[in-house]
């Protein structure tokens, strides 16, 4: 039983690391003009897919964001190396689990979700982006990142994660909606 | 949650969160719950006694009362229902389908038809 759950552990953190590596380039692809400098966004689509993952997955999703952010960035930000690639890749990975604990915390948001409601959710999307925009600039400070600016970036880092998961969210309410109401007339 | 299995709680937190997204404000849509209350309006409507306020929000089978309230609100704001004082009598409100409500039950009822001719 125990390897089982390893083994289906193993499998949603491959599909978090995999989708989110796709979210990546395809952010890169179509949104690339929004670029404040590399790594940091005005409108950050894959923060949807963060929420997303780290709210069905949990520690997994965490993992999987996290494994997929090393490559990520051994792939693009050739200025990350070593310890700072590290911690950025658990910034990126862990900020929204972090989120998902304080709220488990505060009681807001329930272990296995039930009874999550729409204001549950827009505040988990609003204190993920705080965390992320915080632990990712806190480490690019500390570590002294050629051309980063805390006070500065944290700004464009938030409001991109926060637009980002706003957008994922209700362009998935939108398809579900349109989905569910083939046919329907417009009410 | 008492799932040890990732999968299965993966797709049970998965369903509460669709459920979650569907609930976001904005992007009006009309949902089982909102029908099933516009239905028993329509209903009771059809049958010539058209509800009132209070006998719309004390249906204990489709809710709380105000859980139903929100839903009404919602259904009058989709402009479904109008809620109007019946002649002189300013003490109750009574709920009717709006031409908007009519016109969504006249094809629902084409859909039947053509179900029915298939």
């Amino acid at each position: 039983m125990k390897q089982r759950e390893a083994i289906e552990g193993a499998i949603l953190i491959a599909i978090t690391a995999i989708f989110y590596w796709l979210g990546y380039e395809l952010q890169g692809l179509m949104f690339q003009f929004t670029e404040h400098i590399p790594g940091v966004n005005w409108f950050y689509l894959p923060a949807g897919l963060r929420v997303l993952f780290v709210l069905v997955a949990g520690i997994y999703g965490a993992v999987g964001i996290f494994a997929a952010t090393i490559v990520i960035d051994l792939m693009h930000m050739q200025d990350l190396s070593g310890v700072l690639l590290l911690l950025t890749a658990a910034a990126s990975g862990f900020g929204a689990w972090v989120a998902l604990r304080l709220l488990r915390w505060r009681g807001v948001i329930a272990e296995g979700l039930q009874g999550l409601t729409a204001t549950g959710l827009l505040q988990f999307a609003c204190i993920y982006a705080v965390f992320n925009a915080l632990f990712h600039q806190v480490t690019w400070w500390v570590f002294k990142r050629e051309g980063s600016l805390l006070t500065v970036d944290i700004w464009p880092m938030f409001v991109g994660d926060l637009l980002g998961a706003l957008a994922f969210l209700y362009l998935w309410k939108v398809v579900m909606t349109a989905s569910k109401g083939k046919g329907l007339p417009q009410i | 949650m008492n799932v040890r299995s990732p999968f299965k709680s993966a797709y049970l937190r998965f369903l509460q969160l669709v459920s979650a997204v569907e609930e976001m404000p904005g992007l009006e849509d009309f949902d089982a719950n909102e029908k099933a209350l516009f239905d028993s309006i329509c209903l009771s409507w059809s049958q010539g006694k058209a509800m009132t306020v209070r006998e719309a929000i004390s249906q204990a089978s489709l809710g709380s009362p105000a859980t139903l309230h929100k839903r009404l609100k919602r259904l009058i704001a989709k402009q479904l229902i109008l809620a109007a004082h019946e002649g002189q009598d300013k003490r109750a409100k009574y709920l009717v389908p709006s031409e908007k409500g009519q016109a969504y039950i006249d094809w629902l009822s084409s859909k039947m038809q053509l179900v029915e001719a298939n």
